[in-house]
């Protein structure tokens, strides 16, 4: 098994035919498989090499195997591709496909003898059994190192990998049952190898049993420290030349109803995200107006305020174009001068993550603005924890002042406040607030820290019924399908789902689906990849609906300010699985009916064992189909 | 109620007792916090009273002891720190206070410890489990429930008393048994302080048993026990307060038996998380790694603990070596092949 999994292996001309036959869509595989950008190896060889091998895709919507075997036979079809099997002896490998569906036999019988079996070097017990254990996907897109080297990560793992404390397989964690038998360790056993071969058997653990929450908290770092590490991995700040800008904002400028300047945490027109396609569309809508748009974010981004007095290097995006990278206090200065007389302007604030609240303030007296909204995408007007996660790992309210959880908190021990600096912005200007929810309102009205000039709500997008269709008498028959969608992210619940497809796996009852982006290797669950865009909004609705998902389970453990995510769910007739915890993720459930509240992760377990989330979710006779209807966001208060 | 509380302990306790006394201070600040030392001053530290958060330091010359150097070297470091809570009880209950509580250093309060105040209204000694209910698995069967029967059933990481009536003469019974048997010895029936109190429901009246889960919560009970943040931002215990939590064995150890038994309760790691801070912020750099003033020889020979038991049941020895830290007992031993050459 070691050798045919070489990466230098893969002739140079099979890459070049691959490349050559159209067939392979380099940029989709690239973001399909994000393991692959990781391992530097060119996306082409790595996929000869081993994306074939994982069963992966060359390109979207096409079967990967009647495109390439006319291109790229040296490959083959997987078929044709004998698996090596570390327990039994070497068979024949099966006979190749039929000559029609290949041009070149010989290549087939070569890229045969790549992949075949080298018994010699892999006859021994240890490999044989781990190997039976061993989740090489989830070891290759975990440690793409590894992949990089193009080596069999099996022997890597028996070799190396358990020496550097790296884990076979979802299921198994090295460094944890090193840490905890030490007798294993004083024998010198390959971990996992003893935990197949005895631990197991004798009540040991092979991960540990202290929930992923435990995970984050082990790795928390004080907040100056997450600060001092995320800053060490930048760049020097880029300035650009100040007449970049005035030419910018010259044009910009002329002719414009008024100003609009906006603040955010990164290049919305570069990132692809929630807020970002919030942002696009709010951008159209002031130039619908004819408003002129100077839109700055933090060149380098941060999760906090910037307290630290830096000058920080702001991105000028002026109408949607990039007018480089400028100081705050330069900004100012061309900003003011090209201003044409008399014309008004607003601020709107969407996050001050990255920027520096009195380098902000300055900026906005200088250009004359006086007022202006401050939007409650997340809490971090309020709070150091932007999602309000006490440690990062729970939600329970607003962490007051003299309270146990504020105490136990690392992110109120930082040398800053977040509250106390945006005090700042609202003892200065007419600020007003948006909240795209109500319930997220409600926590900010309840934490009681700032005081608006006037509190507004106004939902990005609204829920309208479209008419009922009868549930599919083909959907109760089949097993119950559950989804997560987006980015696997700890707070939006990724892990509690992948709990629950490892307990599951082999349950009839159900069958796991991810529908989004990151796709996380070593889970038995079907991954479809969905971006939303401009052009296609409805991206994830329209999956939603296609994958005919019957359960999206949405556990996020902060309180959501809006999450568009539950209601493209909704909208696309799933059931909904949420705990109270989870903000307007549970107040869309209260408000639709679309869904069920479970009051934690326990209650989440039992009706999953039980089978009662089935009943819920099929005891509808009906699924509603919703419209989404998108706010004019800003401007429904500017205007 | 005056109350008087205090702590046991040796200079490298002084960290973890400082965060204790800090939360004392915060949630009792009207109590007459008492530092009970059996220790010297580390070389090049002083001790400024007004910059710690106790009011008053007793030290162990100061308990009573006619030959208090004889005494105490016939204790290891635990049995002795353990064994000074009697004589010092028995002193305090004849101080001007209604009550004498005592914590141990490695204890931290969350919540004011009012209702045992209240519970003193009516009783005089209060003590508390070490655990409340029938363990199931068979590993905490063993950590947790066998465990107490050699080790006493009651933690006597904490004890508060009134000062009068049953309250005094347990302070006295205890004292004089801990004067002469505070002993880690289980095979003879004996382990320090704590082993005694299982008579004390029967030999006193008025005892209470506090069987709620907010007081003395520890990795040896914590599996019975629900600790949550509540929608105020406080810390709770199943359905009442935590009130304090006895942060037993700061290290390895202490984390594997927490993890053990606290599973995924995240609150339990992250009030682990911040004590360990508070103890590294309230650690002097002018205190030795393990420092005891009474570990060693006055010539810094190490005392080996065969080296106490030998003079502890010699009574000869006892007479002829009077004080057994001097050079003269480390020749003896010395001489008699006791400590290698």
């Amino acid at each position: 098994m070691s050798d045919n999994l070489l990466l230098s292996r893969i002739l140079d001309e099979d890459v070049a035919a691959l490349k050559a036959s159209g067939a392979f869509d380099e940029e989709w595989y690239v973001n399909e498989y994000p393991d692959v950008r990781q391992s530097g190896i060119d996306p082409a060889r790595h996929y000869l090499w081993l994306g074939m091998r994982l069963g992966r895709k060359p390109s979207a919507g096409k079967g990967a195997t009647p495109a390439l075997l006319a291109a790229a036979p040296v490959v083959a079809a997987p078929a044709a591709v004998p698996q090596p099997d570390p327990v039994k002896e070497p068979t024949q490998p099966p006979a190749p496909p039929a000559p029609e569906e290949n041009r070149d036999v010989g290549l087939i019988e070569k890229a045969r003898k790549l992949f075949a079996p080298r018994r010699d070097k892999t006859r021994d017990s240890v490999y044989d059994l781990v190997a039976e254990h061993f989740d090489e996907e989830f070891y290759l897109t975990t440690y793409p190192d590894v992949a990089a080297a193009g080596i069999d990560p099996i022997r890597h793992y028996l070799d190396a990998g358990w020496h550097e404390q790296r884990d076979p397989s979802l299921l198994f964690s090295t460094r944890f049952y090193m840490d905890n038998n030490p007798d294993v360790v004083a024998a010198g056993v390959n971990p996992f190898f003893h935990f197949i071969a005895a631990g197991k058997a004798e009540g040991r653990h092979g991960k540990h049993q202290l929930g992923f929450r435990w995970d984050i908290l082990a790795k928390l770092k004080p907040v100056a420290d997450q600060i001092a590490e995320m800053k060490s991995h930048r760049g020097p700040a880029t300035i650009s030349p100040p007449a970049m800008l005035d030419a910018a904002l010259q044009s910009g400028l002329a002719g414009a109803r008024k100003l609009v300047v906006s603040f955010s945490h990164d290049d919305f027109t570069r990132h692809v995200g929630g807020v970002q396609l919030l942002l696009r569309r709010e951008l159209q809508l002031f130039r619908d107006l004819g408003d002129a748009h100077v839109h700055l974010y933090p060149e380098y981004p941060l999760p906090f305020i910037d307290a630290s007095g830096e000058a920080i290097s702001l991105g000028v995006l002026v109408n949607g174009k990039h007018a480089g990278f400028h100081r705050a206090r330069d900004i100012a200065a061309v900003l003011g001068r090209a201003l044409p007389a008399g014309l008004k302007g607003n601020f709107v604030i969407h996050s001050l993550l990255g920027h520096n609240v009195d380098q902000t303030a300055e900026l906005l007296a200088s250009c004359g603005l006086t007022e202006g909204l401050l939007w409650l995408h997340d809490y971090s007007p309020i709070y150091n924890n932007f999602k309000l996660l006490r440690n990062d790992v729970e939600y329970r309210g607003f962490p007051r002042e003299g309270t146990i959880a504020r105490q136990l908190c690392e992110f109120a021990r930082a040398d800053f406040c977040h509250a106390r600096e945006f005090s700042k912005l609202f003892d200065r200007f007419r600020i007003r607030l948006v909240s795209p929810s109500q319930a997220a309102l409600d926590v900010w009205q309840d934490a009681g820290v700032l005081r608006a000039a006037s509190d507004h709500v106004v939902e990005h997008v609204t829920l309208v019924p479209e008419g009922a269709s009868a549930a599919s008498a083909e959907a109760a028959a089949r097993p119950l399908r559950i989804g997560f969608l987006g980015y696997p992210a700890v707070h939006k619940g990724w892990p509690v789902f992948q709990e629950l497809v490892l307990r599951l796996r082999d349950d009839p009852r159900y069958e796991f689906h991810h529908l989004g982006k990151g796709r996380v290797g070593g889970l038995p669950v079907e991954y479809h990849e969905v971006s939303a865009s401009e052009t296609s909004p409805d991206a994830m609705r329209a999956a939603v609906a296609a994958a005919e998902i019957d359960v999206v389970l949405l556990w996020s453990i902060w309180p959501e300010t809006f999450c568009l995510t539950a209601y493209e769910a909704i909208a696309g007739g799933a059931f909904l699985v949420a705990n109270p915890d989870s903000g307007n993720v549970a107040a869309a459930i209260a408000k639709t009916g679309q869904g069920v509240i479970l009051p934690d992760e326990a209650a989440l377990n039992a009706a999953m064992e039980a089978g009662t989330l089935a009943a819920h979710a099929r005891s509808r006779r009906t699924v509603t189909r919703f419209r989404m209807d998108y706010s004019a966001l800003s401007l429904e208060l500017l205007d | 109620m005056r109350v008087l509380c205090f702590s046991s302990f040796t200079f490298s306790y002084l960290n973890r007792a400082r965060v204790l006394y800090q939360s004392l201070r915060r949630h009792h600040p009207d109590w007459h916090l008492v530092a009970l030392m059996t220790d010297r001053i580390p070389e090049g530290m002083t001790l400024d009273l007004s910059q710690e958060p106790f009011d008053e330091v007793v030290w162990q010359d100061e308990l009573g002891f006619e030959n208090v150097n004889a005494w105490l070297f016939q204790h290891d470091i635990v049995e002795v720190c353990t064994a000074v809570k009697g004589p010092f009880i028995e002193m305090a209950t004849k101080r001007d206070f209604d009550a004498v509580m005592y914590l141990d250093p490695d204890t931290c309060l969350f919540n004011p410890l009012t209702p045992i105040v209240e519970l003193l209204e009516t009783n005089d000694i209060v003590l508390t489990p070490h655990l409340l209910n029938p363990e199931e698995e068979r590993t905490a069967i063993i950590d947790n429930e066998i465990c107490p029967l050699w080790a006493g059933i009651y933690n006597l990481g904490f004890v508060a008393i009134r000062t009068t009536g049953e309250g005094a003469r347990f302070a006295s019974w205890w004292a004089q048994r801990l004067r002469d048997f505070c002993h880690d010895d289980p095979a003879k029936g004996l382990f320090v302080d704590q082993k005694w109190c299982d008579h004390v429901p029967v030999f006193f009246d008025k005892v209470h048993i506090l069987k709620d889960p907010g007081y003395n919560t520890a990795s040896w009970n914590v599996s019975q026990r629900n600790i949550t943040i509540d929608d105020n931002g406080n810390v709770r215990a199943n359905d009442g307060l935590l009130r304090f939590w006895h942060f037993t064995k700061l290290g390895p150890l202490g984390d594997v038996m927490t993890r053990r038994y606290a599973k995924d309760q995240i609150v339990v790691y992250e009030l682990w998380r911040w004590y360990r801070e508070q103890v590294a912020q309230a650690t002097s750099a002018a205190v030795p790694d393990r420092y005891w003033a009474f570990g060693q020889f006055e010539d810094g020979t190490p005392i080996e603990r065969a080296h106490r038991l030998l003079y502890r049941d010699r009574q000869d020895l006892q007479a002829h070596f009077k004080d057994p830290f001097s050079s003269d007992f480390v020749a003896w031993l010395r001489a008699e092949g006791r400590i290698a050459a």
